[in-house]
């Protein structure tokens, strides 16, 4: 085998570090996932796969309206119909402010939504909650809930919220937790600001300077399984979800405030995810299914329409950005400057981390400038609410950073991977960035110990066939062929923020149970976390048996977001399985009456100093549970995790695409990305998260755009009107991993989840540009788009 | 409502057992399996038919399907459609097999599709999993050679939005290479399948067991069509109907068209002096593109079947649900069109069981250009069906072009198919057709007049005069909208390229390209 990850590691720093790379035993190794036998069975694995037969059913009545306070509401007829169960409007329940982000405390979105209220923002907002013995009288019973309105002019256009007359957010008792630049009564729902060195006059210095414009769109996310839940009351009277959450611990306290509920009293349980890509961070259902077994104590179930998914779950930010650039004629970047206005839809969920991250995960990687800004807006609107979606920010931010820089070695008339080579973030530097902007707050001051991005590069110049002379060819009558790149950059969990736990416990038969609150959202996390334990314990990957995501059985865990699980709570198992290892050789002194440190452990027995077996695992463990008389106890050791840091995944990311310029079509015929994502603890699932991500952005690159009538109704609610990706969209994918050492994480080990969702609506847009000579500044580039910057260049010409 | 005993009962194999239900047989299949059976396997991920996770393996006798599927008369296909999409009395009489009853007897409990799935690691969140084998299960099910392009083909209405589908084709090119050598027939080839375990061994009794259940002391032809209530609705596969109404009333009692025997044929007519191939309403565009006869009548058109909708719906959709959906971008609609259909009009045939108040069986025919009145309006007068489409035999040039966002299964902004004759060196009997540029589709007299008499033989210069004087008149000729596929401005220059396509597909060959483009 000669597969890139494998081969060794010719760059080393130069210090010595805490962790070498050296030959894994589990880690580093395609394991299968453990649960697939049961995913390619189809057997019972989703939310609700496992709903009780008796829960009530529970439809929403949703608003029609875009902006409308509601005057009032008559369920009697809904209540007539023989199998209703209970009608739920805003007077039933106490009025509280909550943010349905899904973030950790204190949240850095504003608490600007209430589970029912008095006003509705956007065509969706829940207005009632029904619940009836079916789902055809559910429904039923939802259509016949009437309804008044007091219908308002709404705000549309997120370039014109800003001191619009029309305030979305009058009510006096949404507020923001800590200051994030919450002005509702100007439609802002978070602002930010940063600077260094003097921007305008480096700009006047530079000899070139590129000032363009970009409007990134709104996108769905479409993961297969609609969110779902479902509810009941344990014997002890307590509330217990099963939902499909991407972080269990935020869900549960986010409930206990929007209830006013004892956090106690409040039980979520995560099963298998049909996956979320940030989709699932939200809490968009928990409380009307919590509503209705509180209020009826049955159980209560409600799984999406897909519909309802689109209209009322939320997008991908918006953005405007719009960036200037200045450099030397040496190729020297001097200045960016970045100002943005983001789209946050009716409510504030994800304002300002998604604002920052735009700046915080694209800036760094030119880290030699001699001076930054950025900053601007993020504004409400009366459209469906944009929240947490892989890469949200980074994949903006770097198309605008990455089409800007482009254009300015097409200006310098540099190769673009030249210009970027010699501007680019290395291993061993800083950013100023980064110590200034963290995600809602500031940031850490971290150097990078690892960053590939030039052989991520070079490789990927390789795969491709990157020749600079030779970007854009014509292949056939009306078709051009051309390549275009990007770089980019993502982060590894929030540093000092996000905090993940693992138990591992030792049971009779000499096995173990290791209890992560991480959450698997079809990324495999399940696998690679027993793959670092195992790793750690020196114990065979097969008899470590995993379960996560259960607020009453697992460790605290943030949850899966920003890029989090293998690297923070990755290394809560690492420190789990570390301590682990301790309390069992603790034991063995203990009952054998010798010292620990002379004591070694090799996966299956325990051995004195002369290599003498002192006592296999399997003894060991029917002796501490059930012959150690006084000494018996059970051993388990718990490891958390934060990380004092983000250490970057980073790639390289290459298009070649043909356009047809009689009708603007783009193909992509070729997609190569070249990822340094420290050591991978799964190549195969790695690549596959690597490829999932490329998809997706090679989605928003092309197609997929969420659109609204001009009263403010979703036009793109189904699959068929908001087409994601099919197998036959791809042309070929090729992804390698960089061989790779990040000495902070767990066995060198750094994100991978969202990285790949960033190059390809730059890459893309700079494969455009060397086709047709048109910087396309508009994400998607739509075979009409396309088509009519053709014609503006040829009329330009002509 | 009806009491529940009145209620015609749907009777069904699902995996091993035999069931019957007085469930309303015109909700969709998938709510029966999920919430009456318990098989949790079949997913609900859109209820559209977009997404395929719902798929389930469907089984009917050959002789069932039409001319298309002429050989083993007694041999059972399994064809993968999407169970939201499907009534449940459409498989009345139907083995059905999900995910769970796929590995029903598999010694590891595995097939070799969830192996290969397994090993290479094609399921991240899994939800989309079971959909995905049930295509690549139905692709092996045949008919054809097993390769990977097939295989693409087989998927091509699956989504999967994790895995951006790279290590799913991994485990399609395992499978095609350990599958390339099955038997081509379709009795060897169903027994193959299941001695490995492909399929499971409930298929083998299933034609057996139905001649039992089904067609002791049945109805006249020996086939299963059953009476079903009629509340003035026909549906044909339920591609569309269901789609617009994902989740009928539990009374919902239409008329189910797939089941009327004598809408289901493909053969050869003589009417007006002229050869015609007449396919019955209800033959599924699988079938319909399949056909050796309408791949005659229609020289070139199993080139564009992928270009309607993915395999799934075509497994399901009948060609004519499709006309009669009146969609004015509907892509068969417009290669219909273009190819000079003709509709045949009538109340369902005497022979239908349960259309016996029918007495009438006149037919008349209309050619498909006059069939459309307005936005989804039709000329079809109460009680009226489709009954067939005749296509004209004469017709040996074909050419069928759209343009849409995604590469393919995406709703086109614009398509356009044209057809004509080559007589004594002239172009004669042009009809051209475009869909997405007005409230129906429509045919563009004035583009095939400005064709119609043209010399053929002019060289490649004289006909690129003629591509774009016939693209020019065509533009000129609509009046397009605005709508999220596209800008009338933008539909109205697609238009004239894709008609240009049309003429670079024919004459290609004779340098017209270098002309078009210099």
């Amino acid at each position: 085998m000669s597969e890139p990850w494998q081969e060794p590691i010719d760059e080393r720093p130069k210090e010595q570090k805490p962790q070498e790379p050296r030959q894994f035993r589990e880690v580093s190794h395609s394991i299968p996932k453990i649960e697939g036998k049961g995913l390619v069975t189809g057997r019972p694995a989703y939310t609700d796969d496992f709903a009780p037969r008796d829960a009530l059913y529970v439809a929403l009545v949703r608003s029609p309206h875009a902006f409308a306070r509601i005057k009032s509401i008559d369920a009697s007829k809904a209540l007539a119909l023989p199998g209703v169960a209970c009608v739920i409007t805003g007077k039933d329940i106490v009025r509280i402010p909550y943010t349905r982000a899904g973030q950790g405390d204190p949240e850095p979105s504003p608490r600007d939504k209430f589970i029912l209220d008095e006003y509705v923002r956007y065509v969706g907002d829940e207005v009632a909650i029904v619940a009836a013995e079916d789902e055809a009288t559910a429904r039923k019973a939802s259509s016949l809930i009437q309804v008044s309105y007091e219908v308002f002019e709404s705000v549309l256009d997120f370039e014109k919220s800003i001191d619009n007359p029309i305030v979305i957010h009058p009510e006096q008792e949404i507020r923001e937790m800590f200051p994030i630049g919450f002005e509702p009564r100007r439609n802002i729902a978070s602002s930010y600001e940063m600077n260094v060195g003097d921007v305008g006059a480096e700009l006047a210095k530079s000899d070139v300077v590129v000032a363009k414009s970009f409007l990134t769109q709104a996108q769905s996310h479409v993961a297969m399984e609609p969110h779902t839940a479902f509810s009941y009351l344990d014997l002890h009277g307590r509330l217990v979800i099963y939902t499909s959450t991407q972080n269990p611990f935020h869900t549960r306290r986010i409930l206990a405030q929007a209830l006013d509920m004892p956090l106690k009293d409040i039980r979520i349980v995560k099963p298998r995810i049909g996956g979320g890509f940030g989709s699932k961070q939200h809490i968009h259902i928990e409380p009307f299914v919590a509503l209705v077994t509180l209020r009826t104590g049955r159980p209560a179930r409600l799984a999406l329409s897909r519909k309802e998914v689109f209209e009322s779950t939320f997008t991908r930010h918006q953005m405007r950005i719009s960036m200037r650039a200045g450099a030397n004629r040496d190729g020297t970047l001097n200045v960016l400057d970045m100002n943005v206005l983001s789209n946050t839809g009716a409510y504030g969920e994800h304002a300002l981390t998604s604002f920052m991250v735009v700046g915080s995960k694209s800036l760094p990687l030119y880290n030699k400038v001699k001076a930054v800004h950025f900053g601007g807006n993020v504004v409400y609107t009366n459209k469906v609410s944009a929240g947490a979606f892989r890469g949200y920010g980074a994949v903006q931010g770097n198309f605008a950073i990455e089409s800007t820089v482009d254009e300015l070695a097409h200006a310098l008339g540099m190769d673009p991977i030249a210009f970027r080579e010699k501007n680019m973030i290395q291993e061993g530097e800083k950013s100023e960035v980064f110590r200034i902007m963290g995600e809602g707050g500031e940031g850490v001051d971290m150097a990078i110990e690892s960053c590939k991005l030039n052989y991520c590069i070079k490789r990927g110049k390789e795969l491709i066939g990157w020749d600079p002379k030779r970007l854009a060819w014509e292949s056939a009558p009306g078709k051009v062929r051309a390549k275009g790149m990007a770089i980019a950059m993502q982060g590894s969990g929030i540093p000092l923020v996000d905090m993940g736990s693992a138990t591992l416990t030792l049971q009779d038969g000499g096995w173990f149970t290791l209890r992560v609150g991480a959450t698997d959202l079809g990324t495999g996390s399940d696998t690679i976390m027993v793959q670092i334990a195992a790793e750690e314990l020196g114990v065979p990957f097969s008899t470590i048996s995993v379960y996560s995501s259960d607020t009453d059985n697992t460790p605290f865990d943030v949850g899966a977001y920003a890029s989090s699980t293998t690297y923070v709570s990755g290394n809560a198992v690492l420190d789990a399985a570390r301590k682990m290892k301790k309390v069992m050789i603790d034991a063995v002194a203990e009952h054998y009456g010798c010292e620990a440190d002379m004591i070694g452990f090799d996966g299956a027995n325990f051995m004195a100093e002369d290599g003498s077996v002192l006592v296999s695992l399997r003894d060991l463990s029917f002796d501490t549970l059930y012959h150690n008389g006084e000494h018996m106890k059970t051993l388990t050791a718990t490891g958390s995790y934060t990380g004092p840091k983000s250490p970057p995944p980073y790639m390289a990311g290459f298009a070649e695409i043909e356009v047809d310029t009689e009708t603007g079509k783009v193909d992509l015929l070729n997609y190569v990305a070249v990822v340094d994502c420290g050591t991978p603890i799964n190549p195969n699932l790695a690549r596959v998260q690597a490829e999932g991500g490329l998809l997706q952005g090679i989605g928003m690159a092309l197609f997929e755009n969420v659109q609204y009538t001009e009263k403010g109704r979703l036009l793109t609610n189904t699959i068929m009107s908001y087409p994601i990706p099919s197998r036959e969209d791809v042309g070929k994918i090729t992804v390698e991993l960089a061989p790779s050492f990040e000495p902070s994480g767990p066995f060198g080990a750094k994100s991978i989840g969202e990285i790949g969702i960033d190059t390809p609506p730059a890459a893309i847009a700079n494969a455009i540009r060397n086709a047709i000579g048109v910087r396309l500044t508009e994400t998607p580039f739509t075979p009409e788009r396309v088509l009519m910057a053709i014609r503006k260049a040829a009329q330009g010409q002509a | 409502m009806e009491a529940e005993s009145e209620r015609k009962k749907t009777t069904l194999k699902v995996n091993g057992k035999w069931h019957s239900t007085s469930a309303p047989y015109g909700n969709p299949l998938l709510d029966f399996l999920r919430t009456e059976l318990g098989l949790k396997g079949t997913k609900e991920g859109c209820r559209e038919g977009d997404c395929g996770a719902c798929a389930v393996l469907v089984g009917r006798p050959i002789k069932d399907l039409g001319e298309a599927s002429g050989d083993a008369q007694g041999v059972v296909r399994y064809r993968a459609v999407p169970s939201c999409l499907l009534a449940l009395g459409d498989v009345d009489c139907c083995h059905v097999i999900t995910i769970e009853g796929l590995v029903e007897g598999a010694p590891d409990g595995l097939t070799p599709v969830m192996r290969a799935f397994l090993e290479e690691n094609a399921s991240q969140c899994g939800f989309c999993t079971p959909g995905f084998i049930i295509a690549l299960s139905s692709w092996l099910a045949g008919p054809g050679k097993p390769d990977l392009a097939g295989a693409m083909k087989a998927i091509d209405g699956n989504l999967c939005r994790c895995t951006g589908y790279g290590a799913i084709r991994r485990a399609a090119e395992r499978l095609a290479k350990e599958f390339g050598g099955l038997p081509e027939g379709s009795g060897e080839r169903l027994k193959a399948l299941v001695e490995r375990q492909v399929l499971p061994e409930s298929v083998l009794g299933f034609a057996e067991e139905r001649r039992r259940r089904c067609e002791a002391g049945g109805s006249s032809d020996g086939g299963p069509a059953k009476a079903y209530n009629r509340r003035g609705l026909a549906i044909g596969g339920g591609t569309d109907y269901y789609v617009r109404n994902p989740e009928p009333e539990a009374d919902f009692s239409p008329a189910l068209l797939s089941k009327q025997p004598d809408l289901a044929g493909i053969s050869e007519v003589q009417d007006e002096g002229k050869n015609w191939v007449e396919a019955g309403a209800a033959i599924t565009a699988s079938d319909f593109f399949a056909s050796p006869l309408v791949r005659r009548a229609i020289p070139g058109i199993e080139n564009f079947e992928t270009e309607f909708a993915s395999t799934l719906i075509r497994n399901l959709a009948t060609i004519g649900g499709n006309i009669a959906n009146a969609s004015p971008v509907g892509d068969l609609t417009c290669m219909l069109m273009g190819a000079g259909a003709v509709l045949v009009l009538g109340k369902p045939g005497s022979t239908s069981p349960g259309w016996a108040a029918a007495a009438n069986t006149a037919t008349r025919k209309l050619p498909i250009e006059k069939f459309f009145l307005g936005y989804k309006k039709t000329d079809l007068q109460d009680g009226e069906i489709i009954r067939a489409i005749r296509l004209p035999e004469d017709r040996p040039f074909f050419s069928f072009e759209k343009i849409a966002k995604r590469r393919q299964l995406d709703i086109a902004s614009v398509n356009t198919a044209i057809s004509f004759i080559v007589a004594d060196g002239y172009f004669t009997q042009v009809r051209i057709s475009a869909g997405g540029i007005a409230p129906t589709p429509v045919l563009l007299k004035g583009a095939a007049s400005a064709m119609e008499g043209a010399s053929r033989n002019r060289g490649a210069a004289g006909l690129a005069v003629l591509a774009r004087k016939v693209a020019t008149t065509a533009m000129d000729e609509i009046k397009p909208i605005s709508d999220v596929r596209g800008s009338a401005e933008y539909r109205r220059q697609m238009l004239g390229k894709l008609i240009i396509a049309h003429f670079l597909r024919f004459f290609e060959d004779e340098g017209i390209g270098k002309e078009l483009f210099p």
